[in-house]
This record gives structure tokens, sequence and C-alpha cells, in this order.
């Protein structure tokens, strides 16, 4: 604690050596400079990307900026997400049914990471933290990270990342705090780069395939809604159609909501040409080899993360499976998926705990 | 190439800063109701122990010393870092409390000497390595790397690494807590690992993986399980190193699962390997995990390896170990992996220099041995693929040494004619590898 308490003080020490007068250094003396000129992207602030309308803290899409939403999404230590993109004047999405859509160069991903700062009432009081850009330059994506100021009035871009302890009141009422790690802009790379290629994760067919979310103008399902607001190049088939996603906390099938899962928390790097493809684990839905998705499949290079287990997953026994046992941990050389997140996911464990036992027995020797 | 613009104030001045005027400038005035998030956001440039121009030492782009926020500092100079970029670190102490990852092509690292830039990671929260490399032709130089929780430096699936006079150090002998790998370059394609050291490694101190074009010289191991590991990999040479006091003291391995498989042709000349007796300290699910303590150099399914001219002593186990992945050396269970050959093939075995080896054997290395005592020099399984064509004998495993080095077929498949200690019997040779990687 010690030591963010220090990063913070040095961060609003160098805030003050810049401004003419000491007195309310602490505001960013961006705020007050809507007329100032941005200069080019990535800008400084988030206002000047002209992603909302309104007061910023609302995030309100302006015109043109869809919201959109995902089956399974990444687990990212409590954090609430709201998810938009925005295409270019006049670009189009290439559809494909598997695996990632692309979209044109000028296509902007944005994602805000926020926190119910009270958690003991069903009212939602919701602070931003930070919000994540991924820009489709000429060169090809690239990532941009806005930190959220106190007074939830702006969002600043850093590139070396920050610890944030986010205050709540928890379930029963009393505050508490948690850390939450901003990554750093190399960081994103870390899963979003596939045989060194930055790409977008989220927008394939079996994750958007599911209602529009609330804060959208769009009712029901978002591939027929974004198909008749025309954004593709050529139309998709119904939705209904097509693959879906279960989502891992709703009612399907035990095996079709584990393996969304795990596509959604591990496949990012769990995969050909992913960060860990090297293992030779693939986490892909739809990978039909057993061996690939981990059963009975001896750890390459897991280190102290096998925990004296011998096999990822042995069916029918999760205590002696390596995933679960990783899944738990919050130890850094253990701990999976190695990054962003400090905390568990006790319900994507639980989950992924309850496929393996429920797998018939068969011992990996 | 674009730079942040330089911060005014250096960390000294802001520190003097903080004390005159933490009033002014240190309170937030919001903070009072517990609501402060930690946030309070600033520019993009500077945590205050970044130079990104002013008085940068000769060949620098960027230039960091430590500081109150290294973490910050460090991630900050490796986002700038962009397309070859020279970061210097100064002398002294980092404390980075996160993973940092080197994403620019062609940068190069370069600290002030192994012994004096030292990035320390006993407070990492999050990462499962201290550096990750993911940029092509990236040069790291003259640091240490301490006490990561996970690996130290990881270069993944990029092309021309070389680390040279880079030190990974975990300070706590034989720790459960020390990170498995030390170098640790996996699906590279160039590889040059020179005047290293690794210590206190849980796994493979040195560690080679799925690689290719592989250069590892003049470089020192020990306290780890494995000294240096060479494994799925192909056109490798190991020389001049110093791998001892390990559990074992250098890998050839090839292991089932993996992407790149059939690893080949490392030659390992030249090299000291003695005294590799530590008790094993790794993870009891890793493949490592299983070697017995006292092996100076163990080929496992790895094909076509020279080991020559080596001077190998005082491991207690055994000299030279060559194995197949097969329930029959006693140690692995039949892999489920079609693609995987399980056999270690046309591996040649000369000239090397051996005392006092197998004195004190494994009880795993005695049953491989029958109890021979002292356990050989040098020890073949004696299993191979009996479907495939060796007509050529290409795929013979042949020992040319000295009339005084003691070996055994210990024909664990019942392929052969019994145990035998007859060095006759495997005195072929093969065609001699490449003493260089080209």
């Amino acid at each position: 604690m010690t030591r963010h308490a220090i990063s913070t003080g040095l961060l609003l020490c160098l805030g003050c050596g810049g401004a003419a007068d000491g007195d309310d250094a602490e505001e960013s003396s961006d705020a007050g400079e809507t007329t100032a000129d941005p200069g080019e992207p990535p800008y400084d602030v988030l206002s000047d990307w002209g992603f909302f309308e309104g007061e910023l803290s609302a995030q309100q899409p302006a015109a043109g900026v869809i919201p959109y939403t995902v089956a399974a999404p990444l687990w990212a230590d409590f954090a609430g997400k709201g998810r938009y993109f925005r295409l270019p004047e006049g670009g189009k999405i290439g559809f494909t049914e598997q695996d990632a859509w692309s979209f044109p160069e000028g296509t902007v991903f944005i994602k805000t990471f926020f926190f119910d700062t009270d958690r003991s009432t069903a009212s939602d009081a919701p602070r931003s933290i930070e919000t994540r850009l991924l820009v489709h330059e000429p060169t090809g994506w690239s990532s941009y990270i806005y930190l959220w100021d106190d007074a939830q009035t702006e969002a600043t871009r850093i590139k070396g990342g920050a610890d944030v302890d986010v205050a709540y009141t928890d379930a029963q009422g009393a505050a508490a705090t948690q850390l939450y790690l901003v990554p750093d802009q190399n960081a994103c790379n870390d899963c979003h780069a596939r045989d060194d290629v930055a790409g977008v994760l989220g927008p394939i067919t079996h994750q958007l395939n599911v209602d529009a979310p609330a804060e959208s103008a769009m009712q029901g399902n978002q591939i027929d809604g974004f198909r008749e607001l025309g954004l593709f190049e050529s139309d998709p088939p119904a939705a209904s159609s097509l693959e879906a996603f279960a989502a891992p906390a709703g009612t399907a099938d035990l095996d079709l909501r584990a393996r969304a899962y795990l596509h959604g928390n591990c496949a990012h790097c769990h995969r050909p040409g992913g960060g860990g493809g090297p293992s030779g684990l693939s986490f892909l839905a739809w990978e039909t080899d057993p061996a690939k998705f981990g059963v009975c499949k001896v750890p390459a290079a897991a280190g102290g993360g096998a925990g004296g287990r011998h096999f990822d997953i042995v069916p029918g026994a999760p205590d002696d499976s390596i995933v679960p046992f990783r899944m738990r941990s919050t130890d850094p050389e253990i701990k999976m998926p190695e990054l962003p997140s400090l905390l568990a996911d006790d319900f994507g464990t639980d989950l992924i705990t309850e496929w393996i036992a429920a797998m018939d027995e068969a011992p990996c020797d | 190439m674009t730079f942040t613009k330089p911060t005014p104030i250096d960390a000294r001045v802001c520190a003097v800063l903080l004390a005159l005027a933490s009033g002014a400038c240190g309170s937030d005035a919001e903070s009072d109701d517990g609501n402060d998030t930690g946030a309070s956001a600033d520019s993009t440039g500077g945590s205050g122990n970044v130079d990104t121009t002013g008085d940068l030492p000769e060949g620098c782009d960027i230039y960091v010393e430590p500081g109150p926020d290294d973490q910050t500092a460090l991630a900050e100079a490796f986002v700038d870092a962009v397309d070859g970029t020279t970061v210097c670190l100064g002398a002294g102490e980092f404390r980075p409390t996160r993973q940092q990852t080197v994403a620019g092509n062609g940068v190069t690292l370069r600290g002030a000497g192994a012994g004096e830039t030292i990035l320390d990671f006993t407070d990492q929260q999050t990462g499962g390595n201290g550096l990750l490399v993911k940029g092509n032709d990236v040069t790291l130089l003259d640091f240490a790397v301490h006490n990561t929780p996970g690996d130290g430096i990881r270069a993944d699936q990029v092309e021309n690494i070389i680390f040279e006079r880079v030190d990974v150090i975990w300070d706590a002998a034989m720790s459960l807590d020390n990170g498995a790998y030390g170098l640790y370059p996996v699906q590279a394609t160039g590889v040059v690992i020179r005047e290293c050291q690794v210590v206190g490694a849980r796994d493979a101190g040195i560690y080679v993986g799925q690689s290719t074009q592989i250069l590892v010289e003049d470089s020192v191991a020990y306290g780890n399980v494995a000294g240096i590991e060479i494994e799925n990999s192909t056109d490798a040479v190991v020389r001049r190193n110093q791998a001892y006091e390990n559990t074992a003291g250098i890998l050839i391995f090839n292991l089932p699962g993996l992407d790149v498989k059939d690893g080949k042709r490392t030659n390992v000349y030249d090299n000291d390997i003695h005294d590799n007796n530590l008790g094993n300290f790794a993870d009891p699910g890793t493949v490592v995990g299983i070697v017995p303590p006292g092996v100076g150099v163990l080929v496992l399914a790895a094909d076509a390896t020279e080991i020559h001219d080596n001077r190998i002593s005082g491991n207690d186990s055994v000299g030279i170990a060559i194995i197949a992945y097969s329930p029959e050396s006693m140690l692995f269970e039949m892999p489920n992996d079609p693609g995987y050959d399980i056999y270690s093939e046309g591996n040649f075995v000369h000239d090397n220099t051996y005392t006092d080896n197998g004195n004190d054997p494994d009880a795993l290395v005695q049953l491989l041995s029958g109890n021979a005592m002292p356990t050989p020099d040098v020890i073949f399984d004696g299993c191979f693929g009996a479907d495939k064509d060796n007509s050529d004998g290409s795929l013979s495993n042949c020992v040319g040494e000295a009339e005084s080095v003691r070996f055994m077929d210990a024909d664990l498949c019942g392929q052969g004619t019994g145990i035998s200690t007859d060095a006759s019997l495997v005195a072929c040779t093969q065609e001699p590898l490449p003493s260089e990687i080209e």
C-alpha cells in the first residue's frame, strides 16, 4: 500500500511541478480547455475522440458508436465492461462464421472497465477506472489506455499502467478496497497478438450471437441488428442459423458452458499462434480433439504451475487436474490466466471443476 | 521514431517537491470520504526516472535509472522502445511489480553490468515472467534479473534473440518458490546465449525450447535442477559452458505433445560438466522433476546429438545417459501423441574425459544399470524403433571413447542380447556436426 501511495504522490507531484500555481494541481489542466486543438490521435484525453455525447461519465454513445456485448466475457477482477465500436465513414465488417471478423482501417473498439462501488444494493453505482481502445491504424491494430480521474469527468492517456485502489461498499455494507491493475500498453498484445499480429478478440460470431445490451438502440439479436444497420460487406445468414456460445452462467448443457468459458478466458493465448501456443494446449471452443484441449495432456513447461499434478485434465478427477489448480491460484507463477487479473474467478473455476468432474472417469496412465 | 516528451523534473527534484509541498500537491480534496481510487492521472509522459533526451549516455535512446516508481518507469520505457531503440538501464536495483514486455523489433536493452544493473522481481504481482520478449532481433546485454516468481526472461516466438552477459539468479538455494526457467527462448529462430549465468532455477536454468539455430556458449549454470536444457530444438551448439552442482548438468530432450517435435543435431562440446548431484527440487508434476540427481548429460528421445570433448566428472549417478521416452526406461508413461518418436537415434558420444562418475548412484539409475557399482560412465537404454530402416546405420547410437571409459547397453527394451558392457558393439561413428551455427 505504501508503494502505491508513493507512486500516486509522484504523479501528483509531477502534475504540480508543471502547473504555474500549486493550488489546484490535482485537476487536470486539460479538463477546462475544451477548445484546445487536440492534435492527432491517439489523443491525450478520451473526450477528444468524440465517442460519447453529453457528460463523459455517462458514456452515452455518439452517433455511429455501437454498443455490443459478448456471450462469454473475460474475467477482470469483478470489473464490469462497457463495449462499443465505431466503424469509419462507409466502412463495412467482413463476416466469417468462425473466428475473427475483419474490420476496416479506421475502426475503433472501445471498452470501459468499471466497478460497482456499492455492492450492498441492487442499484448500480458504477465508477469507471479505465477505457481501453483498439484502433485499426494503417500499420495494424494499436492499443491505447485512458485512466479516469476521480471526478469521472475525463480519462487521460497513460502508457505505463497504473495500480488503482478501488474503494467500494461490500455486500454486507462495509467499506472495502480492492487493488486493480491497469495494464501497461505493451501488455495489451500479450493477449491480443497472435503470430505477432495484434487484433480484436471478442468480435467473432460465437461471441456476438446474443441479444444486444440494454444500452443499445437495437432490440434482439446483435448480428441481426448489425445486418439491419447495413454494417456488413455482405450479409450473413440469419443469426438463428449461426453458431453461438452458451452463456457460461446460463442453463445450457454443462459441456457447452464450460467450453464457451474456456474460449473466452483462455483461448486468446491457448491456441495455435497465441502466447500459450507453445504449450500445445488449445482451448478454442471448436477444438474437437480432447488431447488438444487438455485431456490427459502432459504439461510442456508448467514449472511450478503443475502443482505436483501430471495432466492438464484428468477426466472425472478435477483435483488431479492442472487446469482448475492454476485457475484457482493467485501466485504469479501458477495462476491462469497470467494477465491481467489478480483475483481468481471463483465462478469460472467452479464451472470448470464441475465440468471435469462430470467427465467419465478414466485414468490417464 | 518518436519519443516521449521529456519530463522536465527528475526524480530527485520531485522527491524534494513532494516533501516541501505535500500540502498543496499531495493531498486529494476528494479522498477524505475514502473514495480515493488512487488513480489521479498525469500526462502520458514520465514517471520521473525516464530520460529520453538530455544527457543520454552514448548509444542510448532511452535511459532509466532506479527510482521511486520503477514499475511505471520501466513500462513506459518499453512502450516507447519502438523498433530499433536502445534502452539503457542505469546501475542499481530496480523493483518492478509486473512482467515487463519488450515488444519492439531490433530493441537493445543494455545495463551497466550483470552485477551492477539488477531487476529484482521480489514484489512482482502479475505475469509469468520477469521480462517477456516478443520483438525480433532483440539484444539483451549486461544486466541481471533476480527472484522472479515465475520464469526469468522468456523470448516467445522470436527471431534472432541475443542474451549476452545476462544473469538470472534466485537468491534462495533450492527453494520451492523459485521460478522454473532462467533464460527461456521458446519457438525462436536464432538464439545466442553468451557469457550468461543462471542460478537457482526450479526447472532448467538455460532452457531453449522448440527453437532452431541455437548457440549457448561460455555460460555458467549451477544450483538449478537442470543446468542447460535443449528441448525439441534443432541445430544447436552448446560449448565452453560450465554446468555444475545442478541436479543434472545438460539435458537434450524431445518431449511429446508439443507443436515442434523431432528435435535434432545438438553439438555439445568442450563443456565442463561436474558435480551435478543436487537434490531434485522441481515440481513433481514436471518432466524435469523425474530426472534423478547425479546426471552429467541426459539425452531423451533426441536424435543426432553429438557429445564430444567435454570434461565430465563427479556426477554421482552417471556421466552420460541416452534413453527413449518409454515405460521401459522406468521414468515415463507411454505418451499420448501419435506424431511423436520416443526413440533417441543417431547420437554420437566421443572423446570426452570422465572422472569419478557413478560413485553414488540414485536408485533409479541403479535400476537402469542393474545395480552396477560404480555406474558406467556412459549408459544407453538400448531401445530402438524396430520397424525403422537403419541399413545405413544412421539411426544407431555410437560411442567412440577411450578404452578406459566404462560403457553399458542396458537393453531395457529387450531388443538386444542382454545387458552388455562391450563398447565395441557400439563403436560406430556418425557424421560430425558443424562446430559453428551459421
